[in-house]
């Protein structure tokens, strides 16, 4: 029984050691944009992940750019979005060569129809009252 | 007939392409932005707006898109003549309100100007026609930018060297601002995005902007220096058939009146001195030293119109000047300080100028990525923690070559902007 115990202490503090390590090997982190949606059709992005990955960045399911990362882990891009919704894709080879997909989901809005939209609402309540 | 006719057409044309060929050469060397860069100002006094205009104009369009603006840009001037009208007018109280939060202001539009080197806000003052005198804001208050930002209708606040920022004044009539700031976003001015403030493997310390595009920059061949400063050599001495001429082996000519000293060097370098005793000095103001400076230059040799001012040191008595040239609107770094006047008591006590020219465009480049730049300094020179990072030229083998400039904890890099490999400055001809 005790060595049982042993065993699956020893097993658990394995895979904590594992789980630890892995983690370590695939940070990847989007820092700009922060918000889900925009009214710029010319996106910046920029972030940082593991020195020496290979990140290929994916619009709607179209390929864009793929960077690869330097020693600084830090990159950048710019996309045009369409209007609506905007799938963005980083399919990101880590130096473990661990392939992991990250995506973000922005909403381009057209500052135009969202004023129109606005005005009509305001319309809305007035003639409701 | 025919065959005679067929020959006069093709030495027709060969002449009009070697015409033309010679009027782009020409343009580029004798009125072009080459030669632009490198003309003096040598018969009026200078100006202190001709070399204390910001560097850069960062405009915020909101939403975290930038551009960044250098004064050869066509809307530099512009939103710099707005920026002086704005604050101009400008009568009210000044309020500190904190120090500046970068992420909050970026979602708005706004323009920031942003100076070579922090100025005294005594200085700014007589620069942006200022009004307001306030307990809150010392004349010796260092302000490093001017930001107009779309707050309580637009604001214009100072910030100081630390971020804190002070607002002098807001309008709510501001369709001049909208319009110029929706002008340059339709321009299609390349996009600049903040460098993410990430520790996990390097730090950025202060708000760096990067572009998002290639930008193509050229590479100058550099002119050898005209040594005919021999023919200045009398306005530096008050009787100068007083002045000994002594001739030094490796061809410098010093001249000495027993007090004042001017040597100038074989390759177009000149070094003055006039030591002042103790008993004669006292501290002049920092806008009346800094303006002798820059007219004594223009009387001593002449002031680049591209000059301006890149840093200065303030002594108990005395206040050191360096100025730098901008090529393309970009700083030009030599191995050292090219161009540097010490004052003191309103007069000045040194003096130092070492400058060539650009000659001609030899190639264009597209440079590199300045997050490629920064990967070479992490990885070859360990890095932890950037200070600054921008394009500029450096002097190199007889070219003036754009280079990424990276500010770090282990010190300052010149990256070659064309393969991102590492330049290293050293001392040629007369600034050894």
């Amino acid at each position: 029984m005790k060595r049982i115990g042993i065993a699956l202490i020893l097993v658990l503090m394995m895979l904590f050691l594992f789980t630890t390590l892995a983690s370590a090997e695939e940070n990847f982190t989007i820092f700009k944009p922060e918000k889900d949606s925009t009214s710029e059709k010319v996106l910046p992005i920029s972030g940082q992940t593991e020195p020496d990955s290979v990140i290929v960045v994916f619009l709607n399911g179209e390929k864009k750019d793929e960077i690869t990362v330097g020693a600084s882990g830090i990159f950048a891009t710019q996309l045009e979005l369409t209007e609506g919704v905007n799938r963005i894709s980083f399919k990101v080879t880590f130096p473990s060569g661990i392939t992991k997909t990250f995506t973000k989901k922005i909403l381009l809005i057209n500052e135009d129809q969202m004023s129109t939209s606005i005005l009509q609402l305001i319309k809305a309540i007035l003639i409701l009252k | 007939m025919k065959k005679d006719g067929f020959n006069f057409l093709v030495l027709l044309l060969l002449v009009c392409t070697s015409l033309f060929l010679s009027y782009m050469t020409w343009s580029q060397i004798s009125s072009g932005p080459v030669k632009k860069s490198f003309e003096l100002i040598e018969n009026r006094p200078v100006d202190l707006e001709e070399f204390l205009k910001p560097s850069q104009v960062i405009v915020s369009f909101g939403q975290n898109t930038h551009t960044v603006l250098n004064q050869e840009n066509p809307y530099f001037e512009e939103t710099w003549g707005y920026l002086k009208s704005f604050t101009g007018k400008i009568n009210s109280s000044v309020s500190v309100t904190g120090t500046a939060n970068t992420d909050k202001s970026l979602q708005k539009r706004g323009i920031e100007f942003v100076f070579d080197s922090s100025l005294p806000y005594s200085l700014l003052k007589t620069l942006l026609n200022l009004n307001v005198d306030t307990p809150v804001l010392k004349d010796d208050q260092r302000i490093v930018s001017v930001v107009l930002a779309e707050e309580d209708g637009l604001s214009v606040f100072l910030k100081g060297e630390s971020g804190e920022l002070f607002k002098i004044g807001s309008t709510k009539e501001y369709g001049e601002f909208t319009s110029i700031v929706t002008r340059i976003k339709e321009a299609k001015t390349p996009l600049y995005t903040l460098l993410p403030k990430t520790n996990l493997y390097i730090k950025i310390s202060k708000d760096i902007y990067i572009p998002l595009d290639n930008l193509q920059l050229p590479v100058y061949s550099v002119k050898s220096a005209k040594n005919n400063l021999q023919n200045i050599a009398p306005k530096f001495f008050p009787d100068f058939t007083l002045a000994r001429k002594i001739e030094e082996k490796d061809g410098a000519i010093i001249f000495t009146d027993g007090t004042r000293g001017l040597r100038i060097f074989p390759k177009g370098g000149l070094e003055f001195t006039r030591p002042l005793f103790k008993e004669q000095k006292t501290k002049g103001n920092f806008k009346d030293s800094l303006t002798n400076a820059a007219n004594f230059i223009a009387s001593h040799g002449g002031f680049p119109k591209s000059a301006y001012l890149s840093s200065y040191k303030i002594n108990n008595q005395s206040f050191t000047f360096v100025f730098r040239e901008r090529l393309n609107g970009l700083p030009l770094i030599k191995s050292k300080d090219y161009l540097v006047v010490t004052v003191e008591d309103n007069q000045v006590t040194y003096y130092y100028r070492w400058l060539k020219e650009g000659e001609k465009i030899e190639e264009r480049i597209t440079a590199v990525s300045p997050i490629k730049a920064i990967d070479m300094a992490v990885g070859t020179k360990k890095i932890k923690e950037i200070y600054d990072l921008y394009l500029a030229y450096v002097e190199k083998d007889g070219f003036y070559l754009p280079v990424w400039v990276i500010k770090t904890d282990k010190g300052e890099f010149y990256v070659d902007a064309k393969n991102a490999s590492e330049i290293t400055l050293t001392p040629s001809g007369d600034d050894v």
